[in-house]
């Protein structure tokens, strides 16, 4: 061995000894110190600002609400299933009713079987409907300045006036869009500009795949088959769509209302401190034990976004615990991951790609690895990671860190 | 109602076949991280500490040995960090950020640790407890590097250990320690030369730079 080499060696032992001896860390009390620290400050912040200007900004306020009263146009209302709409609600139907939404502009949107969505929000040119699986088929009122979206998983479909149907299936990461009237854009991170669907077109994705393919599906008497079978909204004879019915459903037969504990309701209309603020009332572990993996995915993600960051690991662990061997497990074990130290975090993205191979997150996963046994000083882990990623994903977004890797 | 026959078009569509050309991102890297920060956001802190906090605790293990001012030391970066986001300028470089934020602090506290050595002999229970030993070897190693450590200047140690043992380059190393890259090369040679210098004479450590482990011949 030359000399460079004898030091090379000794810097190797120097590390290794180093990662043995590393002592445990406390990590939940120094999170939590770190963030009753922050939370101090920002509170000594917050009352300095509010001394110097709370009145007048409490003021400019009061006459902005005025003003808007007074002259901003009203939103647009919808029914569902005849009944008042609210914002934010997830509706869902069961595999064999649809659920009719009517909007005040004319625009009707009907939610097909075995789908789940909401409208997301509401304004004077429309609204943005979230479908969060299934199919939705719209029949929009077209105005000039008509502003329609529909998001679908990572795509949005901006509509001005048209016919068209949307399918989303998360777990498979496929989106299927057919337009019949009029013309849509399509949007999505990965798709390098806006993608223009037209009538008589049909677009369909495959994330898995990474391909989008456009069909061409015209017919001559298309537009005015579909014109003549837009139901008016009280139309007696209009296309049945019948009450739909999820399962613990109540007996109110306006709407299919998600029969589910008051914490999903606050997480999903957003407000996460509350969701889990009714959870803990509720029983926590009681829902660990009980609820569905998707609902154990939502309330981690509630956790998370509330800094709750030991009941996002609980949850996702019930989730691991109850539900082994299904795709919301290894999502779990993902997030886990995402959450975790170097060295666990590692463990858990090597799971998601055991079980998951060609999953939606794999890819992301892989990457997050090569960053997890780096970060905990394992260097020969990290450059097998590496290697195994630039294999699969020579132009990932890691592949810059993989060849960093392999280059030392 | 009779389902329409699907009819051509007079003008046929060129709409070439189109596949995904960009890779989909659907989690925060360090930039979005740090806007969130900045914004405000619900949870941020918690995920920058989470992310990183297993990086800094290891930085500041391998720049300070054992230390019972460790977890103060981690506390202290981070505080640091939530504080004063604002003031980093590339958001995508977070964690080298975080480093630096800890090479400042080991710095201060190793020279006020020796200046409080220097003004009065620490009282035994005041010295941090042993290394619980879970392979003696490694022990022993840790304790002889230390040793040495401890002997070097203090900005000369840490150009050793962000350079040779992070791994840092040596751009990304002197950033870290505030510095020149030409400064930090010249505190970097002096640090090796001082520091196997000592280690040909520590027993432990002179066995690795003979070529051969002590415990070959056992």
């Amino acid at each position: 061995m030359t000399l460079d080499e004898r030091r090379n060696q000794l810097f190797r032992v120097w590390i290794e000894s180093f990662e043995h001896q590393l002592p445990a860390f406390d990590r939940t009390r120094g999170r939590n110190r770190v963030l009753a620290e922050q939370r101090a400050l920002e509170i000594r912040r917050e009352r300095q600002r509010w001394f110097r200007g709370g009145f007048f900004v409490a003021a400019a306020f009061a006459v902005l609400a005025l003003v808007i009263r007074l002259a901003w146009p009203h939103s647009t209302t919808f029914t569902v299933a005849g009944q008042p709409g609210e914002v934010g609600e997830w509706l869902a139907t069961s595999a064999t009713e649809n659920l009719a939404l009517d909007f005040s502009e004319g625009t009707h949107v009907a939610l097909e079987s075995g789908s789940r969505a909401r409208v997301e929000q509401v304004s004077r040119r429309g609204a943005r409907v979230e479908i969060e699986r299934g199919s939705v088929k719209a029949h929009v009122t077209h105005r000039p300045d008509a502003g329609w979206r529909f998001a679908a998983g990572p795509f949005e479909v901006v509509v001005t006036g048209t016919n068209l149907e949307v399918n989303w299936d998360p777990e498979e990461g496929k989106f299927d869009l057919g337009v019949q009237r009029g013309s849509v854009i399509v949007r999505e991170p990965n798709i390098d500009s806006p993608q223009e669907v037209r009538a008589g077109e049909r677009c369909r994705v495959d994330l898995k795949k990474k391909t989008m393919e456009l069909e061409q599906v015209t017919t001559s008497g298309q537009e005015a088959s579909e014109s003549a079978n837009r139901p008016p909204p009280s139309a007696p004879d209009a296309v049945p769509l019948a009450q739909a019915a999820r399962p613990g459903a109540t007996d109110n037969p306006g709407r299919s209302l998600p029969q589910a504990p008051s914490w999903l309701a606050l997480e999903r209309s957003g407000n996460n401190e509350e969701a889990i603020a009714a959870a803990e009332r509720s029983g926590i572990s009681k829902i660990y034990q009980t609820a569905q993996a998707d609902e154990l995915l939502q309330l981690a993600s509630a956790a998370r976004l509330s800094g709750r960051a030991d009941v996002e690991r609980e949850s996702l662990l019930a989730c691991r615990k109850r539900f082994k061997g299904t795709p919301a497990a290894a999502r779990a074990a993902y997030y886990l991951g995402r959450s975790s130290g170097a060295r666990e975090a590692a463990q858990w993205f090597e799971a998601y790609i055991r079980e998951q191979p060609s999953g939606v997150l794999t890819r992301e996963a892989a990457g997050r690895l090569i960053e997890s046994y780096q970060r905990a000083g394992n260097a020969s882990a990290a450059q097998q990671a590496a290697t195994r990623y630039l294999a699969a994903y020579p132009d990932g977004p890691h592949a810059a860190l993989a060849r960093q890797m392999l280059a030392r | 109602m009779a389902t329409p026959v699907p009819t051509k078009r007079r003008t046929p569509v060129h709409r070439p076949r189109l596949s995904l050309l960009r890779p989909l991102t659907v989690e925060e890297d360090d930039a979005s991280l740090v806007r969130a920060l900045r914004a405000a956001e619900p949870g941020a802190a918690t995920r920058l500490y989470d992310r990183h906090v297993d990086a800094v605790y290891g930085f500041i293990f391998r720049l300070l040995g054992p230390d019972a001012e460790l977890d103060d030391l981690v506390q202290e970066v981070f505080a640091y960090a939530l504080s004063f986001i604002g003031k980093l300028r590339e958001p995508a470089a977070l964690q080298s950020w975080l480093m630096g934020i800890a090479v400042g602090r080991v710095r201060s506290y190793i020279r006020s640790r020796r200046r409080r050595r220097w003004l009065a002999f620490l009282p035994t229970n005041e010295l941090p407890e042993p290394v619980v030993a879970r392979d003696d070897v490694h022990a022993e190693v840790v304790r002889e590097v230390c040793t040495i450590l401890d002997r070097l200047p203090v900005d000369e140690r840490i150009a050793v250990v962000v350079h040779r043992v992070e791994g840092m380059s040596l751009s990304e190393s002197a950033r870290a320690c505030g510095t020149s890259v030409s400064t930090f090369k010249r505190r970097l040679a002096r640090g090796e030369s001082k520091f196997f210098a000592l280690a040909e004479r520590r027993p432990a450590l002179a066995s690795w730079l003979e070529g051969r482990s002590r415990h070959d011949a056992e």
